[in-house]
């Protein structure tokens, strides 16, 4: 039978502590503070660490960015620190192999190269390639880099808005992005901006638009979203209107022009009035009317009167440019913030975002010194998703990051820095918010902290002025002495202790007021080259909310989770259009060959009504992704090559096709969307329940899902996986449909008349009263718990699969294997959850595990448990606060209040499951 | 063919010759049989080998996912379940009626039944998640005062299934005490030992044929409500969901028929090539293989019904889950099992209303085939139709058998076949007291 590998599994030996650490008590969570590194958004974060290893991170709700939510790549940090692949100590590339060195050896080098390059006087020779830094680290660097005699640090983030801030540099004289205060504003008009997904900080952002949807309420809409695809921004506007990119300054211009033509400029704007229309009207509009604009770009004109007469009447609104657009569509979008006044009331500057970030010049510079060779050592630190095929000319090419992936393929020499949840640092993605990073554990192997690295290679060259011993030593000096930290005038009169605990400081800044430059006004639109060439498809690449620029590639937890929009997992793909990909004669999972970017791409096509016919999407990361021409739209071809691939789709069909899951409402129950029952007039009996009702006496939990504030980002998603030891499958599995996610975010496509709508609902276990999974158990496995909840119990399962079958809402998962964490990413394991075996079946719990330690808590301290002691993982961390969780039986509760309201509905109400979820529905806005 | 006279009529055969001819297989075994055997063995093997990896690595080397949960390992239990009942019928019920055709046929139906339903009882094990705990869903004392959960249609099949096992090897048994006796009297040494032992001393006295007479009565008429109830429980593990397409009054009926028309003609496909085998013309005669085919016709127009019923309620009831999984059924992913399903199993038997067909030993043959395959499609059909295509579009999948399943259904079939082999073998495929039986009425009338 041992043979076979029927033997049980031999027990651990558990030893107590011999000497206990002070900090830990064994059993009981050790939360630090810190600062997510993940993008530059920097949130702020707790670390959840059991017997000294962290296990969970959530948002700090202290923090004024993230205020306690987080976001999918956040929650999925943990997996960086704990990825099996990371560097384990100082690496050299040998032949084409990396070997291991010491970190003597490995100092010595780097110390060595840069002092030949000294002696010959060629330090101008170095290249230090960084992500967003921000002070003490920054400013070491700075100070390094001038020592050695080397250019200053080139910071690039791939999505760094560099045009937008080009733009506000002339336009403002202020080359920062600025912070957009969208729940102030009363309309949005977006412009190929994907702020929900990709940042500049996705969590605040989501946050400012859940938060203006609710002020919004119904009538007429409000937000709009021009943009090549249908992205999660686009999806959670009240309209999402297809444009073709590169053409979407023309239709900046033609708002512009509609406003200045028509006299609609507001008060708040009239400063520049007179300036605007000397300068623009004759330059723009003398021989051509914004109609003719607008039928260039390929939008119909009543909607730009539309947008005009909106923008004016509603005030004060925001008008946002993506990342991709070019600098003078920026400076259009900038003057038109201008002229409605929104500069310095919903756009405010001061920020310093991106303040010190790289210009596109500067990377070209870059690269071209590359080319001409030269650049003698590059070094490429933490993030920095910077790639150049010109690297192959650099001698010695340095990477300080911990994983590796694409980008340090080419290094050859490897010095490996720690993740940011064993480091210390500060990180500042704003003015008046400084975030401490400091470790939840020990580091991982023999990696060093980057400023430790750049302290002792200094020491080596012998350089004097570098004469702390640690990169923590020069920081904690530093904050005590707050002057130095005192960047934008705060810090001071907090120890360090009480800085540590707090996560950082922050407070509102004054922020800079701005006045708009006359070289705003030199405007100069090329004409699109861009007509509907046959079999000539326009490129866009885009950043999804879990994979971000690529650097999600390494978290499995990202790869598992279904990218938002199209469900797909663990592969890139590229989105056609239906009529596109009939010209093609192509459907989802064939194989195509793009031409005419940096370099060609051969990947999975998908198929999606959501994307505009002459578009072509490809999602960042791994596939690619920089075109010849960053300033205008990258035009490619498209070829079959015959060959095809499934495609790992997390959902079945992308309709509801009446069915009521994702529901909205405008209010007026003449449009209401009848579900097919309803259109069949049928209604459950009142007295239909066969067994008598259940009696709740202390608690019964209730959960209210809002589909007005859930953008469908997912984070909830990634952070049960994080919570519940949730298993990652893998591609294969997943192409047999056998994902393990407790919940999921469900997708529809809606046609309503002209528009394409996708609907979101966030799926998971809906802990029904009258649970049809209940009563087909035959080994009572899934019972009825005395507080509402329908548990399962996973070692009486014996793995029948009729409670699967009888869910009528799918939302229950079998082991179909024993899936195994490989080391040491089962030190992120929940002590406080059970890890199943096959055979067993399991699914969402309410975080059962959260509500037993928040009982036992009151109970301790003597009390009962008062609405918000219990936060199941999935809305501790919804950056819009869509998921609340409550007793219901609580009057008080935020839940008893949200059961009231109108929206409210049950899925599949006419199978009187009696869920334990209610659903408000979705506000639509008409108009 | 020219229609067979009763054996008495032509005095050629008397008692003597009937034990004979009936017990040449158990005299006499040919390599034949033998090759079968082996053939049998392998099949069994194979299907041993793939549970082994399955029990080792995971039900997830099956093509089962979400959201098909069940697909054909519950098809296969459902299947033999299904095969068990037509021998039930055959000589259970047909006894209560007095069709004197059965005689011939009712012993190997009935091993049939035993078999098939020791080969459906494996299945459960199989498709469980953590088969060694099987024993969860009998009521057993244990320590923490567990019950299994009454309300569960698995553990009304538990109940059904292990009380027809039951019933059905005591009714083969006894029915055969005669013949265990005959067997007895014709053998030597250790096989006189064995069979005397299971023949209970027979003597063959009046009082004892008295008894024999009323026993099996009653045994028949506590054997006959379980053809209905058996099925009927085991089509409720569907009906008694919510799954669309499964939630439905028709399923009892249905099912029951379906059993019944599925076992006849695996009954028929079975007699076949063993009356060919042995040379028992005499005994299974034309006629008795024409009245199998009659009543396949009936169970057959039973099947059409039941398929009208369902599209028609499906449409009427105007419950739109219904009317999407008809609609998927007909002409979504698996549209071809579907049609297949309504040709084999309720078009094709339709041919056995010409005599013509009826007589045609090939096309009996080749209908009863296609009547087989086609219920086990008609199962696969009715799981996975609609589990793919259930009330949350998002979850919608397809399903695809692997090869493990392959082997295992393979498996099942030389598990059957194996036992059904050693049976022949060590009894009277043709029950020898009752063709005397049959015989001496004949004489006497």
């Amino acid at each position: 039978m041992a043979a076979w590998g029927f033997t049980k599994p031999e027990p651990h030996q558990i030893i107590p502590y011999l000497k206990e650490p002070v900090d830990v008590i064994p059993g009981l969570a050790t939360w630090y503070a810190t600062t997510c590194r993940e993008c530059p958004a920097g949130c702020g974060m707790w670390v959840k660490t059991r017997e000294g290893r962290p296990i969970k991170v959530e948002g700090n709700p202290n923090h004024p960015i993230n205020r306690g939510a987080l976001c999918a790549r956040g929650q999925a940090s943990l997996q960086g620190l704990y990825h099996p692949n990371r560097f384990r100590g100082p690496m050299v590339r040998v032949n084409g192999e990396l070997k291991p060195i010491s970190w003597d050896e490995g100092i010595k080098r780097l110390a060595g190269a840069i002092s030949e390059l000294r002696q010959k006087g060629k330090s101008d020779r170095i290249a230090l390639v960084t992500g967003a830094v921000t002070g003490t680290l920054a400013g070491l660097m700075d100070q390094w880099l001038a020592a050695l005699g080397a250019p200053k640090r080139i910071t690039y983030e791939p999505l760094g808005h560099n045009s937008e801030r080009e733009a506000n540099r002339v336009a403002f004289g202020s080359a920062e992005i600025p912070l957009w205060r969208i729940d102030r504003a009363e309309y949005l008009v977006t412009f190929s901006s994907d702020f929900l997904e990709t940042g500049p900080s996705p969590v605040e952002h989501g946050r400012f638009l859940a938060e203006a949807r609710v002020r919004w309420g119904k009538g007429q809409k409000r937000f709009f979203a021009f943009s090549p695809r249908l992205d999660l921004t686009a999806a959670n506007a009240d309209e999402w209107i297809p444009i073709r990119p590169g053409t979407e300054g023309i239709v900046v211009m033609a708002i512009l022009g509609e406003i200045l033509l028509r006299g609609w400029v507001p008060s708040e704007g009239r400063e520049f009035l007179n300036e605007a229309v000397r300068e623009i009207i004759p330059r723009f509009f003398r021989f051509r009317h914004p109609e003719d604009m607008a039928k260039q770009a390929g939008i119909r004109m009543e909607q730009i009167t539309a947008l005009a007469k909106g923008l004016s009447e509603n005030r004060p609104s925001v008008v946002i440019g993506g990342p991709f657009l070019d600098v003078e569509t920026c400076k259009a979008i900038a003057l038109l913030n201008v002229l409605l006044g929104n500069v310095n009331r919903t756009i405010l500057f001061g920020t310093g975002t991106g303040a010190d970030w790289a210009t596109d010049s500067e990377m070209h510079s870059l690269s071209e010194r590359m080319e001409k060779n030269e650049v003698e050592l590059l070094l490429k630190s933490g993030s920095s998703e910077f790639y150049s095929p010109a690297e192959k000319n650099v001698p010695l090419k340095v990477a300080l990051t911990s994983l590796p992936n694409g980008y340090t393929e080419p290094a050859d020499l490897i010095l490996p820095v720690h993740h940011f949840l064993e480091d210390w640092d500060a990180f500042s993605p704003r003015a008046g918010i400084v975030g401490l990073v400091q470790p939840g554990r020990q580091p991982m192997g023999e990696s060093r902290p980057l400023g430790d690295i750049l302290l002792q290679v200094a020491q080596s060259l012998g350089d004097k002025t570098f004469s702390d011993a640690s990169y923590q030593t020069v920081q904690k000096a530093q904050a005590n002495q707050a002057q130095s930290l005192n960047w934008w005038g705060i810090g001071g009169g907090t120890s360090w202790n009480e800085q540590r605990r707090n996560g950082g400081w922050w407070k509102d800044p004054a922020s800079v007021s701005v006045k708009l430059q006359p070289e705003a006004f030199q405007i100069s639109f090329p004409t699109p080259s861009l007509k509907t060439i046959p079999n000539i498809l326009t490129l866009v690449p885009f950043a999804s909310a879990l994979l971000y620029d690529g650097r999600g590639l390494d978290r499995p937890w990202l790869r598992e989770c279904p990218d938002p929009m199209s469900k797909i997992t663990w592969e890139g793909w590229a989105e056609l259009h239906p009529q596109a990909a009939a010209k093609w004669g192509l459907k989802s999972g064939d194989i195509i060959q793009i031409e005419g970017a940096s370099y060609p791409i051969e990947t999975p096509v998908w198929i999606t009504p959501g994307i505009h016919p002459d578009v072509i999407a490809v999602p960042m990361g791994g596939n690619l992704i920089l075109c010849r021409d960053p300033e205008n739209s990258c035009p490619v071809q498209v070829k079959a090559t015959g060959q095809s691939r499934p495609l790992a789709l997390a959902q079945g069909a992308d309709e509801q096709f009446g069915r009521g899951f994702a529901r909205d409402t405008d209010y007026v129950e003449a449009h209401e969307e009848r579900t097919l029952w309803e259109k069949q007039h049928v209604r459950p009996p009142a007295r239909a329940d066969l067994y008598p009702d259940f009696e709740y006496k202390e608690h019964h939990w209730e959960m209210v899902i809002d589909l007005d504030r859930c953008t469908g980002c997912s984070a909830c998603v990634v952070a049960c996986y994080a919570e519940n030891n949730l298993p990652v499958v893998g591609r294969d599995k997943m192409l047999n449909r056998r994902e393990m996610s407790w919940v999921r975010i469900e997708r529809y496509y809606e046609k309503r008349g002209d528009e394409l709508k996708a609907l979101f609902v966030p799926m998971l276990c809906q802990q029904c009263d009258r649970a049809p999974c209940e009563t087909v158990c035959p080994v009572f496995a899934s019972y009825h718990t005395s507080e509402g909840l329908n548990a399962q119990i996973y070692n009486r399962c014996v793995g029948t699969r009729y409670c699967a079958n009888n869910c009528p809402y799918k939302v229950r998962r079998f082991n179909w294997f024993t899936y195994e964490w490989t080391e040491p990413l089962n030190q992120q394991l929940n002590p406080e959850v059970t890890v199943r075996e096959k055979g067993v079946m399991e699914k969402c719990t309410f975080c059962i595990q959260r509500i037993m330690a928040a009982k036992m808590k009151a109970k301790l301290e003597g009390r009962k448990l008062k609405d918000g002691d219990v936060i199941p993982a999935c809305a501790q961390t919804c950056p819009t606060g869509a998921i609340t969780f409550g007793d219901r039986l609580d009057p008080e509760s935020r839940v008893s209040r949200l059961l009231k309201d109108e929206r409210g509905y049950h899925v599949l109400e006419q199978l009187n499951t009696k869920p334990s979820i209610t659903y408000l529905k979705r506000v639509a806005r008409h108009g | 063919m020219a229609e067979t006279k009763p054996p008495a009529a032509t005095g050629l055969v008397n008692y003597r010759q009937v034990g004979d001819d009936l017990l040449r297989p158990h005299a006499r075994t040919g390599p034949g049989y033998y090759l079968l055997l082996a053939a049998a063995g392998t099949l069994l093997l194979t299907g041993a080998a793939c549970w082994a990896y399955q029990l080792k690595v995971g039900l997830g080397v099956a093509g089962l996912n979400y959201p098909v949960g069940w697909a054909s390992y519950i098809t296969d239990f459902v299947f033999w379940v299904g095969i068990a009942h037509a021998g039930t019928l055959i000589s259970a019920i047909l006894y209560l009626f007095r069709a004197k055709w059965r005689v011939a046929v009712f012993r190997s139906a009935e091993a049939m039944t035993v078999f098939a339903i020791m080969t459906a009882g494996l299945f459960p094990l199989v498709h469980l998640g953590r088969p060694w705990f099987f024993y969860w869903l009998f009521p057993y004392p244990n320590q923490r005062s567990l019950w299994p959960n009454f309300r569960s249609p698995l553990v009304w099949d538990v109940f059904a299934v292990s009380t027809y096992l039951t019933v059905s090897v005591i009714f083969l048994y006894v029915g055969m005490l005669p013949d265990l006796a005959t067997l007895r009297d014709r053998g030597r040494k250790l096989a006189r030992w064995i069979y005397g032992a299971l023949s209970l001393g027979w003597q063959g006295t009046d009082r004892e044929w008295h008894r024999f007479g009323t026993a099996y009565l009653f045994f028949a008429a506590l054997v006959t409500p379980l053809v209905i109830s058996v099925h009927s429980v085991v089509s409720w593990d569907f009906a008694m969901s919510i799954v669309p397409g499964w939630h439905s009054t028709i399923f009892a009926p249905y099912f029951v028929a379906g059993a019944i028309h599925s076992g006849l003609a695996l009954v028929t496909v079975i007699l076949i090539p063993l009356r060919r085998a042995y040379r028992l013309h005499d005994y299974i005669t034309d006629r008795d293989l024409e009245n199998l085919a009659k009543l396949i016709v009936v169970t057959g127009l039973v099947m059409f019904y039941s398929y009208a019923t369902e599209a028609f309620m499906a449409w009427y009831s105007h419950n739109p889950y219904e009317q999407a999984i008809f609609a998927y059924r007909a002409v979504g992913d698996y549209w071809l099992l579907f049609w297949i399903m309504i040709g084999f199993n309720s078009i094709a038997p339709l041919a056995l209303f010409w005599k013509r067909v009826r007589t045609s030993l090939p096309a009996l043959l080749v209908i009863c085939l296609m009547i087989v395959i086609g219920m086990w499609i008609e199962r696969f059909v009715i799981i996975v139709t609609s589990l793919s295509h259930e009330y949350d579009p998002s979850s919608w999948g397809l399903y695809h058998m692997k090869p493990v399943e392959f082997g295992i259904l393979a498996g099942s079939f030389g598990w059957f076949l194996f036992w059904f082999l050693i049976f022949i073998k060590l009894f009277p495929p043709v029950a020898v007291a009752e063709v005397r039986e049959s015989l001496a009425t004949k004489e006497l009338g």
